[in-house]
């Protein structure tokens, strides 16, 4: 581990963002032709109206809400993977859990655009936020979509968090690394970032918090899709076990996008140094419980349908003899048995399964000639769209949470004569140190020297464990605020429940005015949706950002030096002292 | 005391003519989709009549069965829908809000009798069908979904009439369209909540059926099964 190896690292990960080949140019116009040609589809559809998709009666959902349900899934790939392994603190995840977290960013923009495309009057999807309107109504709390909305919001908002807060100190490390625009865009990024104890504490303890409240929320997420499913009484989906089969099956699925990606990154960025076989035996591991876990819901599902025998369900089943579908007919049961194709692919298109055709209720002649063109152009726009906004995420791409350059930016050597950025006039006095050791007895000297923890500024590029002068400022009452923040959010998704459903006493289906089944979700939701952002909000405020930098720093702090100094000593040449003893080339300024 | 709007069907008087399709479609603006969308079974009958083939042949008969929204009254539509389009009256009625709807196609999937229509295309009406148009209801937007609403605007107009003329609807006053237009009298309509009404009779006929009653939705039609093998 030595500087040149930390500038090597460095430099591996900034050089696709430096650099940039016609490769690059060229993929993001193939792909951006595809969505563009989406979007051209899109426009059609809502000008000639839906029925240009090919979607018909009786099977009202299609590709678009299978999409939906296979791009959330994804989604799972990454918070829900990366907060796992953070809490039970897998070394070997940090060179993989960035792309898990943009993955799953992505993905659940992506997802979320699904069920917006697939509307009827998609120009007024946001009727389905409460907000003071001219309709004079708000939402109604008992529909799975409803549910869907507060559970996709809090999940985004989480996972985009959860993905750019790590990411400050990187944004820190470009604008250190960079010259010209790119210092001024990422500097802003980095919102003041120094990398005090401090800083790195409060970072540390948000994060964990995110990790634990994000893990119910992502298993909330499909299992509130998959209610979109099971709270309709239709054969097949009328189930109580699509909540962890569909969680299994967004895992599993997150999973294996996961390795895709990571395949693709290492080969096309040249990461194989930081990518290792490791990485894709471990995720492969997880890739297989996941598949084990889907089997074991596969079978359940199908061995209870077959046994059971009930005539509306058991036409579906793979398995089903000839005669249930004549059994099924004489008996004239009229409940239809249909959406198969749309329930059949939850997660998996693997599992594809033949389609039995719709029960046509004597009727019209079955449906030929489904004018499916337009399934083609749209399905395809999701898949060009992510690469897009994946190859534009990657060039953030920097060794996460400071995690691929761990222990690596321990570099060895002297500081350097630097003048304090920003205020010339200001006298401060810092050294620079290899390793953390040598920082400890610059502090150790600095405090013999009579000088107070406040009056001590220290920077690193990265968190270090096992050094009491990076043991200041720890303690925090960030779980407390967050435990308060859910709190309130259920207080106030209480109060917003009841309150709608009070005052806009409108009966559905027979269930009571105030519901509190599908209330709970809601009251879920928004409680975990405020303890994150008080966490976050906490971080911000305590550790300073947005804000200045601190009034002493030096760049080379993201090559692996730690930096220990005094700003406006008293008395320079006592400090410059202390400084030099334990090790340092002395910077006075 | 509420009103509670039910229908009675009598399979024996039903012959199965569609002039309760036809009526419908007339009175409700429901809005024609041409022969090739018909035959890819987007056709919109909020009233449809089914037909079923029993017996083995030359010994085979036919059944007719119209089916229209069933007004359930634990409906499954109902709280599926994020907007608050479909909900229920205090009439009993299910009602269908077309300016709320925002076209999630949620309510007809969960509708276990499949009378709930989507807009797929633009309405039309071809010549002369637009002279027909009823100025008592409301015209569709392509994206919403719509359906039998047991003519609500003519419910409403004889309450009018008859709260106007300081009395009570007189059972077997309000008569949806397709009760109107059937010859056979196979449909009855009125108010289950009075006893004395005829549908209410019927509906406690030892022939009177629900339709998928095992599913819990409690609907508002009764079916008076066949007894005659004519």
């Amino acid at each position: 581990m030595s500087d040149a190896y930390t500038r090597q690292l460095n430099e591996d990960l900034l050089r696709p963002l430096l650099q940039t080949s016609w490769r690059f140019y060229l993929l993001v116009a193939f792909l951006g032709a595809i969505v563009a040609m989406g979007l051209g589809t899109w426009a059609w559809q809502m000008w000639n109206g839906f029925g240009v998709t090919g979607i018909n009666n009786p099977i009202f959902w299609a590709f678009y809400i299978t999409n939906f349900v296979f791009w959330i899934g994804i989604s799972h790939a990454g918070t829900l993977i990366s907060a796992i392994l953070r809490l039970v603190n897998a070394g070997w995840r940090r060179p993989v859990t960035r792309c898990a977290e943009v993955i799953t960013a992505f993905a659940l923009m992506i997802g979320a655009l699904f069920p917006i495309i697939h509307l009827g009057r998609p120009w007024l999807f946001f009727w389905l936020m409460p907000y003071p309107s001219s309709r004079l109504i708000w939402p109604n709390f008992r529909s799975p979509l409803v549910w869907d909305f507060f559970a996709i919001t809090t999940y985004l908002t989480g996972s985009v968090l959860f993905l750019v807060l790590p990411m400050i100190p990187d944004f820190a490390l470009v604008r250190d690394k960079t010259t010209g625009w790119r210092r001024r865009v990422y500097g802003a990024l980095a919102l003041g970032w120094s990398g005090t104890p401090k800083q790195w504490h409060r970072l540390e303890s948000a994060m964990s918090i995110m990790a634990i409240a994000i893990i119910p929320v992502a298993v909330s997420v499909h299992t509130i899709v998959s209610f979109d499913f099971s709270m309709a009484p239709v054969p097949m989906w009328h189930s109580t076990m699509f909540g962890p089969y569909f969680v299994a099956g967004a895992i599993f699925s997150g999973i294996a996008g996961l390795i895709i990606a990571m395949a693709a990154l290492r080969k096309f960025l040249h990461l194989e140094a930081y990518l290792h076989p490791l990485h894709f035996q471990n995720l492969g591991k997880l890739l297989l419980l996941m598949s084990l876990l889907w089997a074991y819901f596969v079978f359940a599902e199908r061995l209870t349908i077959w046994y059971g025998n009930e005539p509306s369900e058991i036409v579906h089943h793979p398995l089903a003899p000839a005669a249930a579908h004549d059994h099924r007919l004489r008996h004239r049961v009229v409940r239809r048995g249909r959406r198969h194709v749309a329930r059949a692919l939850p997660d998996c298109g693997a599992v594809a399964r033949p389609q039995v055709p719709a029960l046509r209720l004597g009727r019209l002649p079955p449906a030929a000639g489904r004018d499916h063109d337009y399934d083609f152009d749209v399905r395809g726009d999701d898949a060009a769209l992510r690469p897009v906004l994946e190859a534009g995420a990657d060039y953030l791409d920097l060794g996460d949470e400071g995690g691929a350059a761990s222990g690596a930016r321990v570099g060895r050597g002297a500081g350097a004569r630097r003048r304090v950025a920003g205020d010339a006039r200001m006298s401060a006095v810092y050294a620079l140190y290899p390793d953390g050791d040598s920082a400890q007895r610059a502090v150790n000297g600095l405090k013999a020297a009579g000088l107070s923890d406040e009056a001590i500024t220290v920077i690193a590029g990265e968190p270090l464990e096992h050094h009491e002068f990076f043991e200041t400022d720890k303690s925090t009452w960030m779980w407390y605020i967050a435990s308060f923040g859910g709190l309130v959010g259920l207080t106030f998704a209480t109060w917003l429940t009841r309150m709608t459903e009070l005052a806009w006493p409108i009966t559905t289906g027979n269930m009571p005015i105030v519901a509190w089944w599908p209330n709970l979700i809601i009251m879920f939701e928004m409680t975990m949706l405020f303890a994150i952002l008080a966490a976050v909000l906490t971080l911000l405020v305590t550790a300073g950002l947005p804000g200045r930098r601190s009034a002493i720093y030096d760049p080379q702090v993201m090559d692996g030096k730690i930096l220990v100094g005094v700003a406006d000593p008293s008395d320079a040449a006592a400090v410059e002292r202390a400084l030099a003893v334990a090790g340092a080339t002395v910077i006075k300024n | 005391m509420p009103k509670k709007w039910g229908l009675a069907v009598d399979l024996d008087r039903c012959t199965g003519c569609g002039a309760c399709v036809t009526a419908c479609h007339a009175e409700n603006n429901i809005p024609t989709v041409g022969p090739e969308q018909a035959g890819r079974g987007r056709a919109m009958h909020w009233l449809r009549v089914e037909r079923y083939w029993e017996g083995e042949f030359p010994d085979v008969r036919l059944k007719f069965r119209p089916v229209m929204c069933q007004q359930c009254e634990a409906a499954p539509c109902e709280p599926v829908c994020p907007t608050y389009a479909s909900h229920h009256t205090d009439e009993g009625l299910n009602a269908q809000v077309y300016n709320r709807c925002i076209g999630t196609r949620y309510c007809a999937n969960a509708c276990p009798y499949n009378v709930r229509y989507f807009d797929f295309f633009h309405p039309q009406w071809p010549k002369p069908l637009h002279l027909q148009l009823n100025p008592d209801v409301s015209v569709r937007e392509v994206g919403v979904m719509e359906k039998c609403t047991f003519c609500v605007q003519r419910i409403s107009a004889a309450q009018i009439e008859a709260k106007a003329n300081k009395r009570e609807v007189a059972d077997g006053e309000i008569k949806p369209a397709c009760v109107q237009g059937c010859a056979a009298k196979a449909l009855v309509f009125g108010d289950l909540n009075d006893p004395e009404s005829e549908v209410a009779r019927l509906a406690r006929q030892p022939r009177g059926t629900k339709l998928l009653e095992d599913l819990g939705t409690l609907p508002s039609v009764t079916y008076l099964e066949r007894q005659s093998h004519a």
